[in-house]
């Protein structure tokens, strides 16, 4: 099993007073201690979101839990600059970020010792749904997935030689379990 | 403010984060943001946000938590203004 989160540059890139009013409806106290040490930096905070996003994820698809919007209630660490933990009720995830020109991608996997892909896939909406459904099926018959949609996606597609060509505009990012 | 008020800016803040094309044609009070309308989990903090600045109001966590209706939105909103 997999969950991902992501957000883009363009998501990131806030303006303060929006980034520190962020900083107070999602972080705990302790977060927002470790997140000053740390020049209240803008992926300092983002980091903190989507390990808790794909931390809740995980928990709602291991476990069925109803939907909440509760950030607060999913408190993580960072365990290095690439590793954090979070924390689920009774449950412990430990995933890692990946943070490059595309933007932030927070993944956890159930079994730790299997490989992760990922790659960029169409955003749902009615005109694709067929096409990426039947792409879904597809890729969840063979391995652990996870998608992360992005309404804004500023940048160029990793064309998936299998999937994805047919696609000009790439609105999230698939996140593949291998070798397990 | 009236209800109708309410629902017309609330409406106005939502429409700007519902991906294109997702839009239906009637916007009723039980559609779930995230699973109808296709908001992405990390827009849901901006919608947030933007309702504390249109309506003036602190939205709580506890609030937050319910806030995944339009219909929710709605009553939160108006218990404070």
């Amino acid at each position: 099993m997999i969950a991902n989160d992501f957000l883009s540059h363009a998501f990131m890139d806030r303006e303060w007073k929006r980034v520190e009013r962020i900083a107070n409806k999602i972080l705990t106290s302790a977060e927002i201690t470790f997140w000053k040490k740390h020049a209240q930096s803008k992926v300092v905070l983002f980091k903190f979101w989507v390990a808790k996003e794909a931390s809740y994820k995980m928990a709602s698809r291991q476990f069925d839990l109803p939907r909440t919007f509760a950030p607060k209630n999913f408190p993580c660490q960072f365990l290095s600059e690439d590793q954090f933990s979070c924390q689920c009720g009774p449950h412990d995830y430990s995933g890692e970020w990946l943070f490059n020109e595309k933007g932030l991608l927070a993944v956890i996997q159930f079994d730790s010792r299997s490989v992760a892909e990922h790659f960029w896939v169409p955003y749902t909406n009615a005109r694709r749904a067929p096409a990426r459904h039947a792409m879904l099926g597809d890729l969840q018959k063979s391995h652990p997935t996870s998608f992360e949609n992005m309404r804004s996606s500023h940048f160029e597609a990793r064309v998936h030689p299998h999937y994805c060509r047919s696609y000009s505009e790439p609105w999230g990012v698939c996140s593949l379990e291998l070798n397990s | 403010m009236t209800s109708e008020h309410i629902r017309k800016k609330l409406e106005g803040i939502i429409d700007t984060y519902i991906p294109k094309g997702e839009k239906p044609e009637k916007v009723t009070d039980d559609l779930d943001l995230m699973e109808d309308l296709h908001i992405n989990s990390a827009h849901l903090i901006d919608i947030i946000l933007d309702i504390e600045d249109e309506f003036d109001i602190e939205i709580t966590d506890e609030e937050a938590e319910n806030m995944l209706t339009l219909g929710a939105a709605m009553e939160i909103i108006s218990a404070k203004v």
